[in-house]
């Protein structure tokens, strides 16, 4: 799209002269045009490697491209006459129209219902046909054909145009199309109701004489011999100083111009309410998206097996709570023949305690239960059964809901007292806390004898079948901290056995099956300063 | 649903929505009065990569049902990291341009320092180097690709219809050269088939996989109990995955029994904490 705007130039010779600019601008590109005069020796050399350089704040700009204009290409204006002027004398108009000045072999014609008419001859009747304007703007730039041997350029007589009904950036792109310039030209001082975009592209001019100045400049620009096309990524809302410069033999010539800021040129700007619509619509997909995601399991409302082989389609097989025999399994559709053994018939559910006992009365199937051969399991919730080669998962929801409460009693966790999780008064800075890696709350070690075992009359309870009944006892000594061995031969510091033994901060300690580790004071290793103070401590320890 | 298959939607789609999020902030970006001293170019690349950062961030807890808390600070995140990874990206690109490059070739190239920046940025949330430098190409290659097709689109009108058509295409090229990534060396799939989040699947792909509940896992068991922050590791071993317990106390069973280190086979239950995972292969 071209548009028009002008302003002085300054001209160091006239043999380099910058007649005109323009810029388009479609979504993040911006392409510039400057109309130029060249001195001779640009024109006689082949113009590659230019010997002209154009450049914007000493910053140089990539010139993409140096068009002769082409000799046989001839001029052609083409007059939009505004829809108002339809209710006067046509002939008046046209005898209006005609006082705008034109280059010598300009072609010329003009539309006002859409269809070309000769500018030399014009109809005897004009016909008037009643549509809107932007309707019959349309029409008319559709009728225009690509000619290579034309420069065209449509002349929107703008006088109280309600260009404000026009889709400005929609008929700018189909004029480029066209390989056509538009040109709006104010001839009066009435200024319609432009809209903010047309108002960009008008002449800054309100007046007669200063509309036909612009217009006359646009007709200098376009009988310009040159057009240099270059792109100036730092183009921003400023207008821009371009300096164009040549060097040859004969010297050097250099011409100035301003590229009027980026306001003036009409971007193509989605509107907001667009963006607010995208941004809204991306947020909506991620939910549907994160909805999507969530994790889906049948979970029966009964007992029921989970068909887990791989590729089937992996649906719930309800179990009823009265039993029955394993038999039902041979009934069941699967997508691969799955071999199964022969005298399932004889693997017998009974109900016990809200779940079920499964019995193996034949011990010739091959049946696993949490993948070891066995004949007889009260099934619990996610056992996993292998019957031949099916792989099924035993779902008990009664026994889900109950496991919040077995949790705690879990192998494993260590379990203590209220009354330790939770000393009465502040505990001090420097009290020891042992750390449990899955445990958020440490245990500060207040006491001076802290017991560990498995049972309750421990201090610090771990509940796991390798921890003996009474483990291990952290006795205070002398501002230290020693671990003593109570029973058996799995009390390790550091993956070394212990009978007794000074911890260090950050020893891991392992009883039974459980880990922790030995932290001399709350902020844990992160102060520096504790840090040397147990280093120090540990030598000591070494020592005795 | 195939779990490759769910994979591979769900990147691609993720992907077309932060190219959806990418023009509603680059179009949001033109009703800004004032961008200083920053060049257009620049502008645009940074409010694009603002709105696709975010998504692009938040890309792990939507594809694996994270909480939403969750996902809303990954999105703030992303897009303040979008943004900066766009602003350098897209500077250094036109310092490319200052230097007569044409756009044609500097605009791909800031897309693919993006990509690079962003899914090291991804990467190095999980706080483990382990996929850092595949991460690196995969981004560097997702932004070329898609920077490719942005250039494609924009040989034709480039009207702000077409930015938006160029930012979707963007994210569905970046997205899916991710994800061919992902799926080119032999996949395995691990299925949470207990607990709250039964049904859950991970795809097992090149280097080592950490377990546990802490955010920064691969494989992110949270909801179950005994589950510890860092629990175990899948590594690449031959042609094999092996599971190894990283010392953290909690326990581990392959096809309960318990192990410190087990090559898996297919089929394999594996009992990490209370949760039952099924490894099966491809």
């Amino acid at each position: 799209m071209l548009l028009c705007l002008w302003s002085t130039t300054i001209l160091a010779n006239p043999a380099l002269q910058v007649l005109g600019s323009d810029s388009s601008q479609a979504g993040t590109e911006s392409r510039h045009h400057l109309y130029v005069a060249l001195p001779e020796s640009v024109t006689q050399d082949s113009y590659f490697p230019y010997n002209l350089k154009v450049s914007s704040n000493s910053q140089s700009l990539l010139i993409e491209d140096v068009k002769p204009r082409r000799e046989h290409q001839a001029l052609e204006v083409l007059f939009f006459v505004p829809s108002a002027w339809q209710q006067e004398d046509p002939a008046q108009i046209l005898q209006q129209i005609r006082q705008i000045p034109l280059p010598e072999g300009t072609l010329a014609s003009f539309s006002w219902d859409g269809d070309w008419e000769s500018w030399e001859d014009p109809p005897e009747q004009i016909r008037v046909r009643q549509e809107p304007f932007p309707q019959a703007l349309r029409r008319a730039i559709r009728k225009l054909e690509v000619l290579p041997e034309r420069r065209r350029v449509v002349v929107l007589l703008s006088d109280a145009l309600p260009l404000s009904e026009l889709d400005g950036q929609q008929v700018l792109e189909q004029v480029a199309l066209r390989q056509s310039s538009l040109f709006v030209l104010d001839l009066s001082k009435t200024k319609g109701p432009l809209s903010p975009a047309w108002d960009r592209v008008r002449i800054p001019a309100d007046s007669l004489p200063e509309g036909l100045r612009a217009w006359e400049q646009l007709l200098q620009k376009l009988n310009a011999e040159w057009t240099l096309t270059y792109q100036n990524p730092h183009w921003n809302s400023e207008a821009v100083q371009v300096r164009l410069e040549t060097r040859d033999a004969n010297g050097s010539a250099v011409a100035e111009w301003e590229v009027p800021a980026l306001n003036s040129w009409p971007t193509p700007k989605a509107p907001l309410v667009s963006a607010g619509a995208a941004l809204i619509l991306a947020l909506l997909g991620v939910g549907g998206l994160w909805h999507w995601n969530r994790p889906r399991q049948i979970q029966p409302e009964g007992m029921g097996f989970l068909l887990l082989n791989p590729k089937e389609r992996g649906g719930v097989i309800d179990v009823s709570a009265e039993g029955g025999t394993l038999e039902f399994l041979t009934k069941i559709r699967t997508r691969r023949k799955l071999r199964l053994s022969a005298n399932l018939h004889r693997v017998i559910l009974t109900p016990q305690d809200g779940t079920l006992l499964l019995e193996d009365k034949n011990y010739k199937n091959a049946l696993l239960i949490n993948r070891r051969r066995s004949h007889r399991r009260v099934l619990q919730d996610g056992d996993l059964l292998d019957v031949g080669e099916m792989v099924l998962l035993f779902l008990n929801p009664k026994q889900q809901q109950e496991a919040p409460r077995t949790h705690s009693e879990a192998p494993g966790t260590p379990v203590g007292p209220k009354d330790f999780l939770k000393p009465n008064g502040p505990v001090r800075k420097q009290t020891p806390t042992l750390q449990f890696p899955d445990i958020r709350n440490d245990f500060p070690l207040v006491r001076n004898v802290v017991s560990i075992g498995r049972s309750h009359l421990n201090d610090l309870r771990l509940n796991n079948p390798e921890v003996s009944l009474r483990h291990a006892k952290i006795v205070k000594v002398g501002g230290q901290y020693k671990l003593v061995n109570l029973a058996g031969d799995s009390t390790l510091v550091n993956g070394r056995r212990v009978e007794q033994r000074f911890l260090r901060e950050g020893d891991e300690v392992t009883i039974g099956d459980c880990v922790f580790r030995f932290r001399v004071s709350r902020s844990g290793s992160r102060g520096k300063g504790s840090r040397a103070e147990s280093s120090g401590s540990n030598r000591t320890h070494e020592n005795v | 649903m195939p779990a490759p298959l769910k994979h591979f939607i769900n990147y691609a789609l993720i992907g077309m929505i932060a190219g959806l999020a990418a023009w509603g902030t680059l179009v949001l970006s033109h009703w800004v009065p004032s961008w200083g001293s920053l060049s257009s170019f620049v502008v645009h690349g940074l409010s694009a990569s603002l709105g696709w950062g975010a998504l692009l961030f938040a890309a792990e807890p939507v594809s694996k049902h994270h909480p939403v808390s969750e996902m809303g600070f990954r999105l703030l995140a992303g897009a303040l990291l979008g943004a900066l990874a766009g602003w350098l990206a897209f500077s250094l690109a036109d310092i490319l341009l200052a230097h007569q490059t044409p756009l044609t070739i500097a605009r791909p190239f800031g897309w693919m320092v993006l990509g690079m920046l962003m899914s090291g940025v991804c990467s190095l949330f999980h706080s483990r180097t382990d996929h850092l430098l595949q991460d690196l190409l995969r981004g560097l290659l997702g932004g070329l690709i898609g920077g490719i097709l942005v250039e494609i689109i924009a040989l034709f009108p480039f009207d702000a219809t077409a930015q938006l058509v160029a930012l979707i295409a963007f994210g569905f090229g970046f997205q899916t050269t991710f994800a061919v990534f992902e799926l080119f060396p032999e996949h395995a799939v691990l299925r949470l088939i207990n607990g709250p989040r039964a049904g859950q699947s991970w795809l097992i792909r090149t280097g080592p996989l950490h377990l546990g509940y802490r955010p920064g896992n691969q494989v992110r068991i949270s909801g179950y109990t005994e589950v510890c922050p860092n629990h175990a590791v899948l590594r690449r071993e031959a042609k094999n995955w092996a599971l190894q317990n990283l010392d953290s106390g909690g326990t581990l069973e392959v096809n309960f029994r318990g192990v410190q280190q087990q090559t898996l086979k297919d089929g394999d239950i594996i009992k990490v904490g209370s949760a039952l995972l099924q490894y099966s292969e491809s």
